[in-house]
């Protein structure tokens, strides 16, 4: 029985044919190649955007996330370093104390109010997920006092509509675009026996329901 | 017997076949284009942020991740562990892994931070390791502007060194590779980072290797 092992070249095989017939196929092949590659780099690329967008979003393992429960009592809760003197905080400076309050505006806005002290003292707003969206200083305290009101842009407007004149000059309100997130106070300890007067400062922050 | 070209009714299987085959294709190269896009995104979510990095002399330092403008790879950068990074307005945190020259730091050198003060509330200078982490037990090592004694040649003027030196000493480990983590607390330099020259912030100079 005799095959013919090219069936494609059944037609009058003459060289030239065979040439013309094996560089087709090999310009098709490699054409699926880089048809091959580049949907390859397509799907490569939108898997690499849509992973970046999404990691925040089904963040668990974020600061906000972690602190979510602390300071349920409107009291500030102190982050402690582990038995082997590691903060959780993974970027932390060892000479800050910092106590955290975590927030859902789910339940209605939320009041932040703390005393300035000798101890240089800021207070931010961590959004769940990651980003920072408002922080101010001791510099900033009203009779040493520093307080703000964080709401959610719905919060912040039905706020402002039911204001009397001069309620909204009254306090600072911060508008926050998660509806979960830490506040955090962090006090820098400049000199060992700065300690207890930083941890007392931060500890102090108050978290409270702005009704 | 020779077996001619197929005829058109040959085809069925082979079609069916050639699907089969693509589909297949197409489920391979779907699979590789998840794992290189969402192992791109584990890749340059590392310890750093890839993008917004601003480098003064040795230190870089990435002034929008304490921000709301902080970019889809620092937001997920963020939200993969428990960070609290310095918000703008709050301070700025500054990084080196090598020295004025360019020769990464290591324990077996001893260097020299030297430069002027700078505007701020305070500031703490620490040991870390290459993953930005402050080293914790006995190779915890970081000081405060209340710990210097000035000098009259220039405001800072610390010795780094695994080695104990007169002055004001920062210890490091005795052998590998290290960094500094420079942070100024209530500071305008964030705000001005575009108008500075390198020569603004504390230079890090080699003093001698192979003590």
């Amino acid at each position: 029985m005799d095959i013919d092992p090219n069936p494609l070249a059944a037609t009058p095989s003459t060289g030239s044919a065979r040439r013309t017939t094996h560089g087709l196929c090999s310009r098709s092949g490699l054409a699926r190649l880089v048809h091959a590659l580049a949907l390859l780099g397509t799907l490569a690329g939108i898997a690499h955007i849509l992973s970046v967008l999404l990691v925040p979003r089904y963040a668990v393992f974020d600061a906000a996330s972690r602190f979510l429960s602390a300071g349920a009592d409107a009291r500030a809760e102190l982050v402690t370093p582990d038995g082997n003197g590691v903060s959780p905080i993974l970027d932390a400076d060892d000479l800050t104390e910092i106590a955290v309050c975590g927030y859902d505006l789910a339940d209605g806005p939320l009041r932040v109010s703390a005393r300035a002290g000798t101890t240089p003292l800021a207070i931010s707003l961590h959004i769940r997920g990651g980003g920072v969206v408002y922080a101010v200083t001791d510099r900033a305290a009203q009779r040493g006092v520093i307080e703000f009101v964080v709401l959610n842009r719905q919060q912040f407007e039905e706020r402002a509509a039911r204001d009397d004149d001069g309620d909204s000059q009254r306090e600072l309100r911060v508008v926050s675009p998660a509806l979960q997130g830490i506040v955090v106070a962090r006090a820098l300890v400049r000199q060992p026996s700065d300690r207890p007067g930083a941890q007392a400062l931060v500890s102090a922050m108050a978290c409270g329901g702005a009704g | 017997m020779a077996l001619g070209p197929l005829s058109f009714q040959d085809r069925g299987p082979i079609r069916a076949a050639d699907g089969g085959l693509k589909t297949r294709s197409l489920a391979v190269i779907i699979l590789l284009a998840l794992i290189a896009g969402i192992g791109s995104t584990a890749v340059m979510l590392g310890e750093r942020p890839p993008l917004g990095a601003y480098r003064l002399g040795p230190w870089q330092t990435f002034p929008r991740i304490g921000s709301s403008e902080v970019d889809p790879y620092g937001r997920a950068l963020l939200a993969r562990g428990p960070h609290l990074p310095l918000a703008v307005g709050e301070g700025i945190r500054l990084n080196a892994r090598t020295d004025d020259a360019g020769a990464p730091l290591t324990g077996s050198c001893s260097y020299r931070v030297v430069g002027n003060s700078i505007p701020s509330r305070g500031w703490t200078l620490a040991v870390v390791d290459l993953a930005d982490r402050a080293l914790t037990g006995p190779d915890a090592a970081a000081l405060s502007d209340a710990d210097l004694v000035t000098s009259e040649s220039a405001d800072i003027l610390i010795t780094v060194s695994s080695r104990i030196a007169a002055g004001n000493w920062l210890r490091v480990p005795q052998a590998g590779r290290f960094g500094l983590v420079l942070r100024f607390y209530d500071t305008p330099l964030a705000a001005s980072l575009g108008q500075l020259s390198p020569g603004f912030l504390p230079r890090i100079e080699r003093i001698i290797c192979g003590h």
